[in-house]
């Protein structure tokens, strides 16, 4: 994974294992790598990866059972509202984006429409 | 814990290190960073004895560092440094007979992942292999610090991958880990801790994650403001 | 300490092995020129193993302080200075490796020196003559047994005594080589000026002690000999503090 450089590494992490439970490349209830294969599989340090888990937990996205491990929250709401939430930073991000280059975001909307109507017609 | 308390080398009128104070604290990886020359292969081999202080003390775990402490410690040199007249196999068994903490089923483990066989010869190493060598049989052991002075140097871009999970393996919480390289973003994601050295000086010593979160700065964009033009100056 | 010392030994192996061969192709001349009467075999034989002997023990004491000047000058050293030794062990167990080399070399010659000349004597001279040699020896030593015995072990333990101080005179100027020159070209050169020097100054202090004025020869033999041991142990123990404190490899 390539990681932008102003953000910490931890938030980054942590945003790539909601994005898989978003896309249910990780199921509900599903267990997690434990903190050394997280930080194997990241090539991060175990510190940061015990604090991915962390902060996961806080916002109850996953929860540790005590000996066997960490697993992904069975919460269907939890991952709806994951989902919502990405979502809404996705959609932040777009505008402020599109406000940057002097786009409104009424003309913002207005390009979506337009683009996803080409995107249709592409596919039919 | 290690503690570096004003540690000082001269050669001649040559200042290596300048009044070096940095404690190291377990369960820690520590990247060195900074040009060569900035000292921190001779603070690395002072911490391991090879170089004795002109001024300045090292301690680890409260007594000064010597014959004890090497037992705990394990430091990779930049250098190749084995008996010429060694095999992949004797270089191992060296390691064996003198550090108790030395695994002769890691060290083939290690050794079988970077596609090295124990009969090969020191001397006909090419210098990919040679580095491969010194990492290997550094890791298969199970020490309480590590020294690693560039241990990504001349490694091929696959086996890299190979050493940064072997490093990995080794953290725990109560081993230290001292890493110095040039490939800073490479580190960057293992580390703990960014240590700065310029010109035989301790610049700045400051924590990976909290540098971005406070800052929003990386740690090569920090390399950058303290070694680039318009740096820190000292 | 004895790892130390195995490594040692195996540092010095090539020119041990190289040694032998010559050794061995020495004794093959020797032994055809006995046994298939060739002269020109036995001459060579005899003229190849002295040399062998002399030079070999020679050299097996000089190796030591090569390959200790090696192994502080290159990165080599590491290999030592990484381990958890100090360097009192670690010189030391060069010393020991050193001083039984000469030792075991020179015995060994010795007997082969001695095989050789029975295997000689038998053969040649064939097995009447040997017995009457045997009674003329026995006679002789018998009477003169006990003092030519004590002469003997002394002028081995003196030469014995004074060749180890020579060789810690040879570390102490290595390792000072080491720290106070440290690294500088000629290192080599001003080892082998500081150890001419050092020689000359301690024989200059031998030859002035009080000791030495007594009368019988036995006491001075054993005073020497003692004196040498005590300066090898001094100059051991000096070398290994400058080693400990000022090493910087």
């Amino acid at each position: 994974m390539e990681y932008n450089s102003s953000i910490p590494i931890y938030l980054q992490v942590m945003m790539s294992i909601k994005r898989d439970i978003v896309t249910e490349r990780l199921k509900l209830g599903e267990k997690l790598p434990s903190v050394r294969d997280l930080a194997l599989q990241y090539t991060i340090n175990p510190n940061t990866a015990n604090r991915v888990y962390k902060e996961l937990e806080n916002e109850k996205v996953c929860f540790t059972r005590r000996g066997m491990g960490t697993f992904v929250t069975e919460d269907e709401d939890r991952a709806m509202q994951m989902k919502a939430e990405m979502a809404q930073e996705l959609i932040d991000e777009f505008l402020k984006g599109m406000k940057y280059i002097g786009i409104s975001a009424e003309e913002a909307i207005n390009l979506v429409k337009r683009q996803s109507k080409e995107e249709t017609k592409k596919i039919s | 814990m290690l503690e570096c308390k004003e540690v000082t080398k001269k050669y001649g009128r040559k200042t290596a290190v300048d009044h070096v104070s940095l404690n190291l604290e377990p369960g820690r990886v520590y990247a060195m960073l900074g040009p060569n020359g900035s000292g921190k292969t001779t603070l690395m081999k002072m911490v391991v004895g090879l170089v004795k202080p002109t001024s300045g003390e090292i301690l680890y775990n409260g007594q000064p560092v010597g014959v004890e402490s090497r037992r705990d410690i394990a430091y990779m040199s930049t250098e190749p440094y084995f008996y010429s007249w060694m095999t992949v196999k004797d270089v191992g068994k060296y390691y064996q007979d003198f550090f108790e903490d030395f695994s002769m089923e890691r060290y083939e483990r290690i050794l079988n992942q970077m596609d090295l066989t124990m009969d090969l010869k020191s001397k006909t190493l090419s210098s990919g292999m040679m580095a491969k060598l010194k990492i290997a049989v550094t890791m298969a052991r199970r020490a309480k610090i590590y020294l690693l002075d560039e241990p990504l140097n001349g490694i091929d871009l696959l086996a890299r991958d190979e050493i940064v999970r072997c490093v990995l393996d080794v953290i725990a919480p109560d081993v230290t880990l001292m890493v110095s390289s040039h490939l800073v973003d490479e580190l960057e994601k293992v580390a703990d801790v960014a240590v700065f050295m310029k010109e035989s000086h301790l610049v700045m010593a400051c924590g990976i994650e909290q540098m971005r979160e406070e800052k929003g700065k990386s740690v090569v964009d920090m390399y950058r403001e303290i070694y680039g033009h318009g740096g820190i100056e000292q | 300490m004895i790892k130390l010392m195995k490594y040692e030994f195996r540092k010095n192996l090539f020119s041990k092995i190289i040694l032998l061969i010559l050794t061995a192709v020495g004794e093959a001349a020797y032994l055809a020129g006995v046994f298939l009467k060739w002269e020109d075999g036995f001459g060579i034989g005899m003229i190849v193993l002295s040399l062998c002997s002399i030079f070999g023990i020679m050299y097996m004491g000089m190796e030591g302080l090569i390959t200790f000047h090696r192994d502080l000058n290159t990165k080599q050293s590491y290999m030592l200075f990484l381990t958890p030794h100090s360097s009192y062990q670690i010189l030391g167990a060069k010393v020991v490796e050193n001083g039984l080399t000469i030792f075991l070399t020179g015995i060994f010659y010795a007997l082969l020196g001695l095989l050789d000349f029975t295997v000689a004597v038998l053969y040649i001279g064939g097995v009447e003559q040997l017995l009457s040699i045997i009674k003329d020896i026995g006679a002789e030593f018998s009477i003169n047994m006990n003092v030519r015995f004590e002469e003997i072990l002394l002028v081995i333990l003196a030469l014995l005594a004074g060749w180890i101080m020579t060789l810690a005179m040879g570390y102490l100027a290595i390792v000072l080589c080491a720290t106070v020159l440290a690294g500088k070209r000629l290192s080599g050169l001003i080892s082998f000026v500081i150890f001419l020097v050092l020689n000359w100054c301690v024989n200059l202090a031998f030859n002035h002690l009080p000791i030495l004025d007594v009368d019988s020869l036995l006491i001075r033999n054993w005073a020497t000999i003692g004196c040498a041991f005590a300066v090898s142990l001094v100059l051991y123990l000096i070398t290994g503090w400058i080693m400990e404190r000022k090493l910087s490899v």
